[in-house]
């Protein structure tokens, strides 16, 4: 896009859904109006200006991802639309709660499935979903990491309905990624839009890297000394190496390869220094428990490290996540959630689960049978937005093809309605049009518990699109959490 | 500091030393071209002896030897290791794989030096833009190395910065040396002496050396003075003798440096014992292939204790 159009928000139609900035045709929210106010006075010439000023920004900080199928090509500048997204102080609060409260009881579930496996005898959580459970690792019972936290860092997709409604559409605690474009949205806004910062209260998200290293200092296995954290990447060619290097920079962490580490026959977790071996106290790991330790799981991992399991289990080295967290990174498991926060926090959720069929259920299936076409099918195991289906974008080939697949392993599939995904203001060709967003909030675990203020918005930026993937052609807003006085 | 990247970091400030030298050389050559009359033979081809690069440029191009096709291989060709695009992007890679601990404006200006090259090289190939597109290659070259220099704390990966940034140096000096010395100590009775003037200067400004040189106040340019400045003058940063004490000065700085510094002390007493009074075409032809055969030997040494030492 080269020359940007003025942006006229009394023409702006945010149509049936939800939009986040404006409540109806020339009625910005309360937390919009200093931002629709000072965008409507910019010219073409000033919004062209600012929109060069951010490209600028993003490829100067280098800041960039990499898409698995192009081939060498391993760099694409990141993303990010000029307009913000917005959330009132006051409704974050309660999303935060909701958040750590989701996440304490998803870390009790899956201590218990490694030990006594309480929720399964007392018949909460059925057993053959447990037995169908990719993610589970017989190599983790009877494991105790510190404070029974197994999931110590969790990316929720939170996505808001055409009612206004916000639910979790999704639990990603294997190894989420998404943090750093949060923190350098910001750090490009900050740079590009000074003087709204001065004008509006934004609470600001620059603790997250702080806030991380200190969980992982608190669970290393040798309290007292300032334990060696490092940063475990599978390297360069890893979509997200940018975030990986971003992350133990900050940190101040060693960022390492699996050929950077050995362990030896101590059982301890070892570097290769320029002086000799170093011992290792935690690993915030940004690889697959697949791949983590050729000894015990795929043989053909160049990226792990041999024995890693065996150091873990004998608690000489702390792990983040956790191997085996995966377990609850499923979405059959994500259906029983609600289930899980009264059963073992006897709390009600705070916030609701997307409504869900499990494919296994019969009546279930049967409905999503009939009614492919209108629901979005997701499979269990899958992330960043491979295998789905949205039923309503369906040609009649492709729903005949999942229909076939459903009926070949049920428990794999979930089905869900198609939500009216909430909509933001976005730069577009012809001026600013309403574009589908999502939210993904950070939350830490460890011996206390903390989440990001707001988190990285994805956008889908074609008409009418609901993917938002930035690996499929989304794009993303920096989240703005502000105070407006509503207490 | 973990070995392997201590190892980026220091490929890293080699790399963009091949890049800052390859540019200053090639600067030099288009201007002293403009000096030397037509029919004096001067070739690009030179150049490709300079960087070594003289046996895959045959392979590539047998029988083109005119300045286009020498410049894109020299410039933009990335089948050429040591051509300056493949090693800016040498020098990025070795920058992204060690972002967890050069400061942020590195990596920023590492992108600059990329985009800049991206959009400006095709003008160097002809002689009009060229001097300006190297000048801004040598600029962004020397605030990357600034903002290194003025910004990291002074721990092993600054050492491992400086260790790479001057071997880099010195072998590239030694071979600009070589280079023009085939030319004019075997040339110098027959040939005219304004010309020989004319090109001495040059290899001085091929070092940014002409100024500093000038100031020490030798009556003249000559190939003695000259080679002496540039193999011993100690407080010149692009002379071989500096490069070689300003390692030993890193590796006091860093542990278990004894197999490197062996390597370079022995490095140092040969080029402390080169008389260039007495010097022949021969002799010093010889000692710059020993002292570039040694240069590889302290990598070898730097390598083995640091990098792959387990």
């Amino acid at each position: 896009m080269g020359q940007c159009m003025s942006i006229d928000f009394k023409n702006y139609d945010p149509g049936k859904g939800y939009d986040e900035l404006i409540s109806s045709k020339g009625n910005p929210r309360r937390v919009a109006q200093v931002l629709c106010r000072y965008f409507s006075k910019l010219n073409d010439a000033e919004l062209t200006e600012l929109k060069q000023a951010v490209d600028l920004a993003i490829k100067a900080l280098g800041i960039s991802f990499t898409v698995y199928s192009e081939g060498n090509n391993i760099d694409r500048s990141w993303p990010l639309d000029l307009i913000p997204r917005m959330i009132s102080s006051k409704e974050w609060a309660k999303t935060d709660r909701g958040l750590k409260q989701r996440l304490q009881a998803l870390n009790l579930f899956i201590d218990d499935l490694y030990h006594k496996q309480q929720i399964v005898k007392d018949g909460v959580f059925p057993r053959e979903v447990l037995a169908g459970a990719r993610n589970y690792r017989k190599q983790c019972e009877g494991v105790s990491p510190p404070f029974g936290v197994w999931a110590h860092i969790c990316g929720t997709d939170l996505v808001r309905g055409g009612d206004g409604t916000q639910y979790v559409l999704e639990d990603n605690l294997r190894v989420p990624s998404g943090v750093s474009y949060m923190l350098e949205n910001r750090h490009v806004m900050k740079r590009v839009f000074p003087e709204l910062f001065a004008d509006i209260d934004i609470l600001p998200v620059d603790d997250y890297t702080t806030q991380l290293y200190e969980m992982l200092v608190a669970i290393s296995p040798r309290q007292g000394d300032v334990p060696e954290v490092v940063v475990l990447t599978p390297g360069i060619y890893n979509s997200a190496y940018f975030e990986h290097s971003y992350l133990a920079q900050q940190m101040g962490a060693e960022l390492v390869q699996g050929s950077d580490l050995v362990v030896d026959s101590d059982d301890c977790v070892y570097m290769r220094t320029i002086y000799g071996m170093k011992r290792v106290d935690v690993i915030y790991r940004r690889i697959d428990d697949d791949f983590l330790d050729p000894e015990e799981f795929r043989k053909d991992s160049a990226l792990g490290v041999k024995g890693l399991m065996r150091a873990w289990r004998k608690g000489n080295v702390a792990i983040a996540n956790a191997p085996g967290a995966g377990v609850a990174d499923d979405k059959v498991v994500y259906a029983f959630v609600p289930d899980m926060i009264r059963y073992y926090l006897d709390e009600e959720p705070i916030i609701p689960n997307v409504p869900t069929y499990l494919c296994m259920r019969d009546d279930d299936r049967s409905y999503v049978l009939d009614h492919l076409a209108e629901l979005v099918i997701k499979p269990a195991n899958e992330s960043g937005g491979y295998g789905l289906l949205i039923g309503p974008h369906a040609t009649k080939k492709e729903l005949k093809e999942f229909a076939a697949l459903i009926k070949h392993d049920p428990r794999n599939y979930i089905a869900q309605p198609t939500l009216a995904l909430s909509t933001v203001p976005t730069l577009v060709e012809s001026g600013v049009a309403p574009r589908h967003v999502d939210l993904r909030p950070f939350t830490l675990q460890g011996k206390k518990s903390y989440t990001t203020t707001g988190g990285l918005s994805r956008v889908a930026l074609p008409e009418g699109s609901l993917v938002v993937n930035s690996s499929q052609g989304g794009g993303s807003k920096d989240t703005w959490v502000v105070d407006v006085g509503d207490k | 500091m973990l070995s392997r990247v201590a190892e980026n970091v220091y490929w890293m400030a080699r790399y963009l030393e091949r890049v800052e030298d390859t540019a200053r050389l090639i600067n030099s050559m288009t201007n002293l071209l403009l000096d030397m009359p037509r029919d004096v033979e001067i070739g690009w081809y030179e150049l490709l002896n300079v960087v070594g690069a003289e046996a895959l440029y045959n392979e590539h191009y047998p029988d083109k030897t005119d300045e286009r096709t020498v410049m894109r291989f020299l410039i933009s060709d990335t089948r050429n290791p040591g051509a300056i695009v493949t090693c800016i992007n040498a020098a990025r890679e070795n920058a992204r794989v060690s972002r967890d601990i050069v400061p942020n404006e590195v990596w920023e200006q590492a992108n600059e030096l990329f985009l800049y090259f991206t959009e400006n090289s095709k003008s160097a190939i002809s002689r009009r833009k060229r001097s300006e597109f190297m000048s801004g290659l040598i600029r962004l070259c020397q605030t990357m190395t600034g903002i290194m220099m003025g910004t990291l704390p002074h721990d092993d990966a600054y050492q491992f910065l400086r260790i790479g940034r001057n071997l880099e140096r010195a072998d590239m000096s030694s071979r600009i040396i070589d280079m023009a010395a085939a030319k004019l100590l075997s040339e110098e009775d027959d040939f005219n002496p304004a010309f020989a003037t004319v090109r001495w200067i040059s290899v001085l400004k091929s070092l940014n050396a002409f100024q500093a040189y000038r100031q020490q106040g030798f009556l003249g340019v000559n190939g003695v003075n000259v080679l002496d400045y540039l193999l011993h003058r100690r407080d010149f940063p692009r002379s071989m003798g500096h490069c070689l004490e300003e390692m030993e000065r890193c590796f006091s700085a860093i542990h278990k440096s004894e197999v490197p510094r062996e390597s370079l002390n022995s490095l140092l007493k040969d080029l402390q014992a080169v008389n260039t009074k007495k010097l022949k075409r021969s002799g010093l032809h010889k000692f710059i292939d020993q002292f570039q055969m040694g240069v590889g030997q302290l990598h070898t040494a730097i390598a083995d204790t640091y990098f792959r030492n387990q």
